[in-house]
């Protein structure tokens, strides 16, 4: 006797993606992301000069995170540097 | 103020200077920079810079001065330390010329305003002269010595530094707007 075990769907588990935001010529490229919830950031500084990624108004980030929120960012260091991160 | 004026005078009499008393004395002709004269005054506008900030750092107790002053110390001293590996590793020695040793003598008179004030009204003066200087240095670097150098990875050095140049004056300009 053959015995066949039930086949029970399960919902299909997203993988996070892992996206790239490149800073040079002192801006963030891309300055807009849209991700999804989970995803990865990973920040690389092409620039001569330091930098760092800030959250407004001031919680500091690493250069590589999951995202779990919407939010606005800048760098501390040279303020007029802004971007967005957009969590569908 | 005093140093981006008389920096842009000093370039545009070297032009005048180099071209003779012709017709021509008042056509658009670039100074004759050579790239060691370049590499002089790149690494000359950069440490002034620094000097500037010192100033700001020992003065000051603003602590968006503070923080813009410490930025302008780090990021110029990066570009220095890039400018000297280049020329190090190219057998460049800078060579000194009026552009940059007008940088200078400016920087002394611009030394002592600054430390002839103090509480709000060094701040102004401290970033109301980082505006002009930066405005006076973007446009050196824009019209004379990205066009003048000869050494390809030297101008690319130069395009390469130019943005971060700009956001420091974008930077100076939102502090300048509280004084």
């Amino acid at each position: 006797m053959l015995f066949l075990s039930r086949c029970t769907s399960e919902p299909e588990k997203t993988v996070p993606a892992i996206h790239t935001i490149t800073i040079s010529s002192m801006q963030f490229n891309p300055a807009e992301l849209t991700l999804q919830k989970g995803d990865t950031v990973v920040f690389i500084n092409n620039d001569l000069v330091v930098h760092d990624i800030t959250q407004e108004p001031d919680k500091a980030w690493s250069y590589r995170m999951a995202v779990r929120i919407s939010s606005n960012y800048y760098c501390s260091i040279h303020p007029t540097m802004k971007g967005k991160l957009i969590v569908q | 103020m005093i140093l981006s004026k008389t920096f842009k005078k000093a370039v545009f009499g070297i032009m005048i200077c180099s071209v003779g008393f012709s017709a021509s004395v008042y056509s658009q002709a670039k100074p004759q920079l050579t790239d060691p004269e370049i590499a002089s005054v790149a690494v000359t506008a950069n440490q002034v810079d620094i000097g500037n900030a010192d100033i700001a750092i020992a003065r000051s107790k603003d602590s968006s001065v503070l923080q813009f002053a410490e930025t302008m110390k780090r990021d110029h001293q990066a570009v220095i330390d890039q400018a000297v590996a280049l020329v190090t590793r190219l057998n460049v020695t800078p060579k000194d010329n009026a552009v940059s040793e007008k940088l200078l003598s400016d920087a002394a008179k611009t030394k002592k305003m600054l430390e002839s004030k103090s509480g709000k009204a060094f701040n102004k003066a401290y970033i109301d002269n980082e505006v002009d200087y930066h405005k006076a240095v973007i446009s050196v670097i824009e019209t004379v010595l990205i066009p003048e150098s000869q050494n390809a990875e030297l101008k690319t050095l130069l395009q390469k530094v130019l943005p971060a140049f700009h956001a420091h004056l974008e930077h100076a300009e939102m502090i300048q707007k509280n004084y």
